[in-house]
């Protein structure tokens, strides 16, 4: 669903967050008590984040203007190509350079507060409906605390909640080159839709092109994209079955521990 | 304890394994069965569909800002129009003052008589056929540009016309849009209000222990609030109804006026630009006159020198003031142009349409995703699940609680 990909500032804390996942899992029975939430939002609210937003907002406006300003000179496609191209990389070297402390300080401290509590994993709030331990707080008063987080002398618990990294699944010939074919599939179906939308005089007309172009992409849709989906997640339910867990999600609702059970499942789906 | 004191629907998903307190849900399946699906569905279709119309050619539109840098262009070249006339005419008058005074010196120095008012309408002839041909050029430029105007108009009438029923629709869809919101919220706001008191309901339905009239009359408690609920929403949507169909009556007599009013203000500004655009030409001298025939051949071939040289000064300057008419009208029309390319961007609102479905979209979705999650709380509290996980990418030995709760949404169509 739409709402559910806006929300890529948190996603890229939680990427971020998830790189703290150590040890090799051992499935325990499950404890409701094990599993904690953190809302990201609620963090971004620190002073610390707030003044690093400000400090990438200016430098984003900055680098904006100079983009148009060598855009505009650019003498080709490919020119322009590599401008913005080299500006998503600036962007990018100076948010790890603004937030990469930071997110070391709130890993560190998400991993302090969930060693304390016994937590064996700790997930986005927003995907937790029922239930969990909310950890927000704690995590929010050692980060305004002074003084840097210490980090857990211990390695989180095993959990029985897994996690994949989808982006690895992604890398798969097999998924590669359904995307590529399903994106041009997209940009001819638009292109077409681009002449047919020229000689259109009546409305009726226009709605009955929109029509069949969005059914020609999701009958296209069901047969690229979905078999590779339900693919994915009968390789992903087996290795969870396998392993005892109880669910796996997607590392990107993941902020610590859990079990990663990634390379379990592109063995599974480079066999078949 | 309430875990197996659960309606029949409701058992379908048995604990895979574990203590059975960790469950979760695929939200995406549930917003689906949810009753406010199909609306969601269909704004998500207006969105790809606005996505798409973005593809598509612009529609152009009048907006008081184009019409004044219009104005404004048109002016310019009226203005240049008018000042290479007034130039031609200066300098017409001019040489034939230099070239009759030459004429005049030349007849003098042969002992004849100054015969100004022959030779001078000879030499006025001549230029001022020339006045009449750059003059006739400018109008041919003027004509070509009444033809635009007039190719425009018709094109400006047509985007009016389609932009007032494009403005029609929208006002209408987004009058039912903020209907459908009300009676959804006011659906909300019921079950919300009766949540506990139903909950409590079904699980004393669930009490294997109650007798069949006490079974009945929870039953019927549990259908008088359901019908209490879907009453209260239904005299809602009656009563919307009736407003959205008073709205269309009184939307499209106003679209109906709204477009005759707009196509006349439409053929007046253009009307008013031809007129200014319009401007009459210099008055020609008037062709012909009397030839002084009676001269000498020597004289007259001198006069003849004369008159050939003052022509060609004059059409060499003309030339000059017509080129930089020339360059100066191309401008203008090149801004006029872009000032037109501009506007067919700009105008679009479609951004700002898509900003507010997106808007509606993402509140709706809000909305139901919050009573899935009321739902969920529920039947959890039932099966005895602590925890409860969505956005799941691969099932394992939890309990999947997706029927169950589908089930339950489900019923909210009833």
């Amino acid at each position: 669903m739409r709402l559910r990909t806006s929300r890529a500032y948190r996603l890229a804390l939680a990427v971020l967050l998830a790189a703290v996942t150590l040890g090799s899992p051992r499935v325990l029975a499950a404890d409701t008590t094990d599993i904690g939430f953190l809302d990201q939002g609620a963090l971004a609210n620190l002073q610390s984040f707030q003044n690093a937003n400000r400090q990438m907002a200016s430098f984003r406006a900055n680098l904006q203007k100079e983009f148009v300003n060598r855009a505009r000179k650019a003498r080709s496609q490919q020119d322009q190509a590599k401008l913005a191209n080299d500006f998503q990389t600036q962007l990018a070297n100076e948010q790890r350079r603004v937030f990469g402390p930071l997110f070391a300080a709130a890993q560190t401290a998400v991993a302090s507060v969930a060693s304390s509590k016994g937590l064996s994993v700790v997930v986005d709030k927003r995907i937790i409906i029922v239930g969990g331990q909310d950890v927000t707080k704690n995590v929010m008063d050692l980060l305004s605390s002074p003084g840097s987080p210490v980090p857990p002398v211990s390695t989180p618990p095993p959990s029985t909640v897994g996690w994949v990294d989808q982006t690895q699944i992604d890398q798969l010939d097999q998924f590669k080159n359904a995307q590529q074919q399903f994106l041009k599939f997209g940009q001819d179906e638009r292109a077409s839709v681009q002449d047919k939308l020229k000689g259109v005089k009546t409305d009726s007309d226009r709605n009955k092109i929109y029509a069949e172009y969005q059914k020609a992409i999701d009958d296209q849709r069901a047969k690229i994209v979905t078999p590779l989906v339900d693919q994915t997640r009968a390789a992903i339910e087996q290795v969870a079955k396998k392993k005892g867990l109880l669910l796996v999600i997607d590392r990107s609702n993941l902020i610590f521990g859990g079990t990663d059970v990634t390379s379990d499942v592109l063995a599974v789906l480079k066999k078949s | 304890m309430l875990a197996g004191c659960t309606k029949p629907a409701q058992q379908t998903a048995a604990p895979a394994g574990g203590e059975g307190k960790v469950g979760y849900v695929d939200i995406d399946a549930l917003v689906r069965v949810h009753p406010l699906y199909p609306q969601l569905a269909q704004t998500e279709r207006s969105i790809d569909a606005l996505n798409l119309r973005s593809l598509g050619p612009g529609v152009g539109s009048t907006g008081s800002s184009l019409a004044s840098q219009d104005a404004e262009l048109q002016k310019e070249l009226t203005d240049a129009s008018n000042r290479t006339r007034q130039i031609l005419s200066e300098r017409q008058t001019e040489y034939q003052r230099e070239e009759t005074a030459a004429i005049n010196a030349a007849l003098a120095a042969g002992g004849h008589a100054a015969a100004s008012s022959s030779v001078g309408a000879n030499v006025g002839a001549t230029t001022g056929k020339q006045v009449g041909n750059v003059n006739a050029e400018m109008n041919r430029d003027v004509a070509a540009y009444r033809r635009t105007l007039s190719s425009q108009e018709q094109q400006q009438e047509k985007s009016y016309e389609h932009a007032v029923s494009d403005r029609v629709n929208r006002q209408m869809l987004a009058k039912a849009n903020e209907l459908q919101n009300k009676e959804s919220t006011l659906e909300l706001q019921l079950q919300t209000k009766d949540a506990s008191e139903r909950l409590e309901l079904r699980t004393r339905l669930g009490n294997l222990a109650l007798d069949q009239s006490a079974r009945e009359q929870v039953k019927a408690q549990l259908d008088a609030l359901d019908k209490s609920e879907s009453d209260q929403v239904a005299a809602m949507r009656n009563r919307d109804q009736q407003t959205l169909a008073q709205l269309r009556a009184q939307l499209r007599g106003q679209a109906q006026s709204d477009v005759n009013s707009g196509v006349a203000k439409i053929r007046a500004q253009n009307g008013a630009k031809q007129g200014s655009a319009g401007g009459g030409t210099t008055g020609a001298a008037p062709a012909g006159g009397v030839a002084a025939t009676n001269l000498p051949p020597d004289l007259k071939a001198k006069i003849d020198a004369l008159h050939k040289e003052y022509q060609a000064r004059y059409a060499h300057d003309a030339s000059a003031t017509i080129a930089q008419f020339t360059k100066t009208r191309d401008d203008l029309q090149k801004r006029y142009n872009e000032l037109h390319a501009v506007d067919s961007g700009a105008n679009s609102s479609l951004s700002k349409e898509l900003a507010a479905l997106q808007a509606q979209h993402d509140q709706l979705y809000s909305e139901i995703v919050d009573q899935i999650e009321r739902e969920v709380r529920i039947v959890a509290q039932i099966k005895g699940v602590t925890t409860v996980v969505s956005d799941v990418i691969g099932d394992g030995s939890g309990v999947d609680l997706t029927q169950a709760a589908k089930k339950e949404i489900e019923s909210l169509h009833e």
